[in-house]
């Protein structure tokens, strides 16, 4: 059985036992060349991105996109080889995605209000020269 | 520290330059620096998401430094909590604007 073969590198890493997963052996796909788990790739820059996404007005859709996209990819890694990769940073990929998708709706709904307000309202235009102007 | 270096050098919001009309982001440079100043009500009265936005910013940094055990799911939790309040204080604001004009 592939299962029983002793862990693939011969000296396992020492320094941090937090970091070996002990479900590893029971895994089908045990095969982790690494020894030890690593980070989903882009996982925290997609956290990054869903939360600035939100809070940054008039950007949401452009890091709300550039984020989901990201989190696409690391997500197919992710599920080709789960036990290649921290169970943590794959909740944080999980979270940056639905940060992301609520950036972009959210900015959609702010650009298609700033179109009907534009559309509407405006050509009035006035001075940025007032402090209530920021 | 020289406030008034940033008072001249805020990033002005084109939507408003150009409408005249706030944008859901308005009044968050002028709560910070009210903030800075130590004026915490005038802050609030400003730009009431200043504080999740800034609650969730250090959890985030705190959460990607020590990885803080269910963190993301409260990351997840601060950032619908601050983009509802963000929704709900623009409403408001409109309203009270449009309303007193």
């Amino acid at each position: 059985m592939e299962n029983q073969n002793p862990p693939f590198p011969p000296n396992p890493p020492q320094g941090n036992p937090y970091q070996q997963n002990p479900y590893q052996q029971n895994q089908p796909m045990g095969g982790n060349p690494m020894g030890m788990q690593q980070d989903v790739p882009n996982a925290t820059l997609v956290l990054v991105m869903g939360i600035c996404a939100i809070v940054i007005c008039g950007l949401g859709p452009i890091l709300g996109t550039i984020g989901l996209v990201m989190s696409g990819a690391g997500k197919r890694l992710y599920q080709a080889n789960p036990s290649m990769y921290k169970e943590s940073s794959f909740k944080n990929l999980n979270a940056g995605r639905i940060c992301s998708i609520i950036g972009l709706c959210l900015g959609v709904l702010v650009w298609i209000y700033y179109i009907v307000v534009l559309v509407f309202v405006g050509a009035a235009i006035q001075g940025a020269t007032h402090y209530s102007n920021y | 520290m020289n406030l008034d270096w940033f008072r001249q050098h805020l990033l002005a919001c084109p939507f408003k330059y150009i409408t005249g009309f706030d944008c859901p982001g308005c009044g968050l440079q002028r709560s910070f620096l009210e903030l800075l100043q130590g004026n915490i009500k005038d802050s609030f009265f400003l730009y009431p998401a200043l504080f999740p936005i800034l609650i969730t910013f250090i959890f985030l940094a705190f959460h990607l430094k020590f990885r803080v055990p269910n963190g993301s799911k409260i990351l997840m939790g601060l950032i619908i909590f601050s983009s509802t309040i963000i929704v709900i204080s623009y409403i408001l604001k409109e309203v009270q604007f449009h309303t007193t004009m």
